[in-house]
C-alpha cells in the first residue's frame, strides 16, 4: 500500500503530445481508475508510473520518494496488461513463480540445473511455492497450475496475469484495460471480482479503461483524461452528478448528456431556443452558455398536469425500449440532433412515433457550462471546485 | 470427398442419387488431383525410388546389363574404409558447422536487433555470402588461405600466432572448409532469427521488466529463447542438411584429399558415380546419406519440438 504523487508529467511521442503536464495524486489503498476514449494517454500515464516508460518532464512519487530514475523492478509495482503477457511457453504456476523467483535467488541459484544443487536454494523453493499455491487458490486457479496459458480460456488466462501481479504483494497494482479481452458476461463478473480483490489487498490500484462503466462500478475516484490533459478527478457519482467540463459531461453517461445552447438574460434568467428557464442555483453574467441535462433528468409533462419550471417541447423521432427503461428521442425546433429522455417503459408505453411530448426538467439537474465549456458552479456552495483539476 | 458422400447415403431420401454423385465426385477429384500426383511420382518420388531400386543392383553407368544383386553393394559399403572416413567427416562437419553458424547467426541478430544504427547494412553485409555462388567464392577462399601469401596466414604471422597450410594439412583441411561452410551459412540463419526476434511481443518484454528480469541475459533466458523456439528448431534443421550437402569446397578446394582428410559422403558419391561410374555402389551411398539425413533430422525436430512452443 502506497500512494502515488504525479506532478507536471509531459510526454510527447515525435510530434504528438501525449500528456501535457498531468498531475495527479493517489491516495494510499485507493482505487483510481484513469478513464478515457483510446489514444488520450490514459496507457501512456499508467507505464510511466510502472518505469516502462520516462516521462519528458515532470516527476513521480511512489510512497513520497521520487522513482523516476528506478527501474521497475524496483518500484515494487506489480502490472496486469491488456492482453495479459503471460510467458506462452512457462506453466501458470512458473508464470506466477517468476516474480517471486527473480526476487529470492540470488542470480547464481538462479542458473539453469547448477541453482539447483547450491544451498539454501530448496527451502526458498518451497516458500515459492506455497505462496503460489495460495494465490492460486484464492483466485481458484489452482487446478491449473501445470497448464501452459495456451490452453486457457481468456477469463482464466486474466486470473493468472491477476495472480502473477498478487504473488508478490507490491505496493501497487497497475492494470491497463485488463477486462477488454474478455465477454460481456465474464466482464461483469470480473468486474466484481476486481473490486473484491481490492477491498481484500487493501492495495492502491491504478486501472486504466476506456468503458466508463468499469470506472464507475469500480473505483473509489474517477480521473477522466481526455487528449493528454486530466479535466476532473472525483468520485464517480460526483464525475457524474458535476462534471467539471463540456468533455467529461459528453464522456460520461450513456446515453450522452443533451446539451442545449442558452443565452442569459438581464434578469438573470436563461433564454433557451423559445423558453425561458429560472435556473437560480447560479449566478451567471450575461453571455453564451451551454446547458446540460441528464437523459434521465427529463420528466414527462401531461397536458393539464404540472407544471414545470424549465421544460421543452419536441416531437417524439424514435423510441427505444430496453426493458427496464426506455429512450425517447424527441426533436426539437431550432436543434439539429433530438433530444434523449430516459423514461419509465410504462411512460414509454403511452408513447408514438411523430406524438407531441413536452419533457419537464429541475432547474437544479440542470447542468451550466460556460462558453469555455467549464461548469458554472452552483451558488449555494462552491462546490467541488477544488476536486476540478485543470 | 468420398466420406461426405458416404455419410449422406444415411438419408432415407434421395440416397441413390446422392450414391452416384458421390461416385463422379471421386473421379472428379481424381481427375483432377492426376496432373499433380503424376508430376509429383514423376519429379520427386519416382527418382528417389529408382535410385533405391539401383542401389540393389550391379548397374555401372553405360552398362549393357544390369543384375540384380540383393545387399551386395551395402555389404561392400560397410568394409570401405572411405565411405567410414567419409561419414566421419561429414558428421564432423556438420557438429562443427551447425553450431557455430547457429550461435553465430543468433549472436548477430540479438546485436542487429538491439542497435537502431545502420541495421540495413549489417543485415545486408551478413546476409551477402548467402547470395554469393560457392564455387566462385572458393577461388577467393583458396587465395585467403594460401600458406604464403594469403590474408588469413598472414594476419595471423602478423599477431604471432603459428601457421599452416590450411588446405594442404589432414589435421587443418576439414576445419578450413568448415569455416567456409559458417561462413556461408551464418547470413541465412541470422535473417531467420531477426524474423523470430520480431515476433517476440514486446509486453513480454515489459512483463518480464516488471516482474524483475531486466538484465540482457535474464531478459534473453526468460523471454528471448524461449520465445525463439519454433525459428531455432528451423534453423538448426536446415543448417544441419544444408552441412550435410557439404560438396562444392571440397570438390573445388580440396579434391578430398589431403590424404581422405576432407572426403565427404557427398563427395565420394560424386566419385563413384561420376569419376568411377559405378552408378549402383553411388545409389547405395546416396541411399545411406538419405537415411542418415533423415534419422538426423527427426532426431533433432524430437528433441527440440518437445521444449518447442509454438504460438
Amino acid at each position: 500500500m502506497a500512494s502515488v504523487e504525479i506532478s507536471k508529467v509531459a510526454k510527447t511521442f515525435g510530434e504528438t503530445a501525449v500528456l501535457r503536464s498531468v498531475s495527479l495524486s493517489i491516495e494510499k489503498g485507493e482505487f483510481l481508475t484513469l478513464v478515457g476514449p483510446s489514444g488520450c494517454g490514459k496507457t501512456t500515464l499508467l507505464r510511466i508510473i510502472a518505469g516502462l516508460e520516462t516521462q519528458d518532464s515532470g516527476a513521480v512519487k511512489i510512497a513520497g520518494i521520487p522513482v523516476d530514475h528506478l527501474p521497475p523492478k524496483r518500484r515494487d509495482v506489480a502490472m496486469v496488461f491488456q492482453n495479459y503477457a503471460l510467458y506462452p511457453y512457462m506453466t501458470v504456476a512458473e508464470n506466477m513463480a517468476l516474480p517471486l523467483v527473480m526476487r529470492r535467488f540470488s542470480a547464481l541459484q538462479r542458473l539453469p540445473l547448477l541453482g539447483r544443487l547450491l544451498p539454501g536454494t530448496t527451502p526458498i523453493r518451497a516458500g515459492i511455492d506455497a505462496e503460489v499455491g495460495q494465490v492460486a487458490r484464492s483466485l481458484a486457479i489452482d487446478h491449473l497450475l501445470s497448464r501452459r496459458p495456451a490452453q486457457l480460456s481468456g477469463g482464466q488466462r486474466q486470473r493468472v496475469a491477476l495472480g502473477r501481479a498478487m504473488v508478490r504483494n507490491p505496493q501497487i497494482f497497475l492494470m491497463d484495460e485488463p477486462l477488454s479481452n474478455l465477454d460481456a458476461k465474464l466482464r461483469v463478473q470480473t468486474r466484481t471480482e476486481i473490486a473484491e480483490l481490492h477491498r481484500r489487498l487493501g492495495a492502491t490500484f491504478v486501472y486504466v479503461t476506456h468503458d466508463q462503466v468499469e470506472a464507475m462500478t469500480m473505483s473509489s475516484r474517477v480521473a477522466v483524461m481526455l487528449e493528454g490533459d486530466l479535466h476532473q478527478v472525483a468520485p464517480p457519482q460526483e464525475i457524474y452528478d458535476a462534471p467539471a467540463d463540456l468533455a467529461v459531461a459528453g464522456f460520461i453517461g450513456t446515453p450522452k448528456i443533451n446539451l442545449l445552447p442558452a443565452q442569459v438574460r438581464g434578469d438573470g434568467a436563461f433564454a433557451v431556443l423559445d423558453r425561458v428557464w429560472p435556473l437560480p442555483q447560479v449566478e451567471a453574467l450575461a453571455g453564451g452558455y451551454t446547458l446540460g441535462v441528464r437523459p434521465e433528468a427529463w420528466t414527462p409533462l401531461r397536458a393539464g398536469g404540472r407544471v414545470a419550471l424549465c421544460a421543452m417541447g419536441g416531437i417524439v423521432r424514435h423510441i427505444e425500449l430496453l426493458g427496464s427503461e426506455t429512450l425517447v428521442h424527441f426533436a426539437v425546433e431550432g436543434l439539429q440532433q433530438p433530444l434523449v429522455a430516459r423514461v419509465d417503459p410504462m411512460v414509454g408505453a403511452t408513447l408514438r412515433l411523430a406524438d407531441a411530448v413536452t419533457f419537464g426538467v429541475s432547474p437544479e439537474r440542470v447542468h451550466v457550462f460556460d462558453a469555455q465549456g467549464r461548469r458554472v458552479p452552483r451558488r449555494d456552495a462552491l462546490e467541488f471546485r477544488e476536486a476540478a483539476v485543470g | 470427398m468420398a466420406d461426405i458422400a458416404f455419410d449422406d447415403t444415411r438419408l432415407p431420401a434421395r440416397s441413390r442419387s446422392y450414391r452416384a454423385g458421390a461416385a463422379a465426385e471421386l473421379l472428379a477429384g481424381w481427375v483432377l488431383s492426376g496432373p499433380a500426383v503424376a508430376l509429383m511420382w514423376l519429379m520427386l518420388l519416382g527418382p528417389a525410388a529408382a535410385v533405391i531400386v539401383l542401389s540393389f543392383t550391379d548397374w555401372t553407368f553405360g552398362a549393357r546389363s544390369i543384375e540384380w544383386i540383393g545387399v551386395d553393394n551395402y555389404v561392400e559399403l560397410a568394409g570401405d574404409r572411405v565411405f567410414w572416413t567419409s561419414l566421419a567427416n561429414t558428421l564432423i562437419y556438420v557438429a562443427f558447422v551447425v553450431p557455430v553458424s547457429v550461435f553465430l547467426g543468433l549472436g548477430m541478430a540479438l546485436l542487429i536487433e538491439s542497435g537502431n544504427s545502420l541495421r540495413g547494412f549489417y543485415r545486408a553485409a551478413i546476409f551477402l555470402p548467402v547470395t554469393s555462388t560457392l564455387l566462385a567464392m572458393a577461388l577467393v577462399f583458396q587465395f585467403a588461405f594460401h600458406p604464403t601469401v594469403g590474408v588469413i596466414n598472414r594476419t595471423l604471422m602478423a599477431v604471432g600466432i603459428p601457421t599452416t597450410d590450411w588446405l594442404k594439412n589432414p589435421d587443418a583441411a576439414l576445419f578450413a572448409l568448415g569455416m567456409i561452410g559458417i561462413w556461408q551459412a551464418v547470413g541465412l540463419n541470422m535473417v531467420l532469427f531477426l524474423a523470430g526476434l520480431k515476433a517476440v511481443p514486446r509486453d513480454l518484454y515489459e512483463a518480464a521488466a516488471i516482474d524483475g528480469a531486466d538484465g540482457a541475459w535474464e531478459r534473453f533466458r526468460r523471454v528471448t529463447w524461449p520465445m525463439l523456439g519454433p525459428a531455432l528448431v528451423f534453423v538448426v534443421t536446415i543448417t544441419a542438411i544444408r552441412s550435410f550437402q557439404v560438396f562444392d569446397t571440397v570438390a573445388v578446394l580440396t579434391e578430398g584429399g589431403p590424404n581422405k582428410a576432407t572426403t565427404v559422403l557427398l563427395y565420394q558419391m560424386y566419385q563413384e558415380g561420376f569419376s568411377f561410374l559405378r552408378s549402383a555402389y553411388a545409389a547405395a551411398l546416396t541411399c545411406v546419406f538419405l537415411g542418415f539425413v533423415l534419422l538426423l533430422t527427426w532426431i533433432q525436430v524430437q528433441l527440440l519440438d518437445k521444449r518447442t512452443h509454438y504460438g
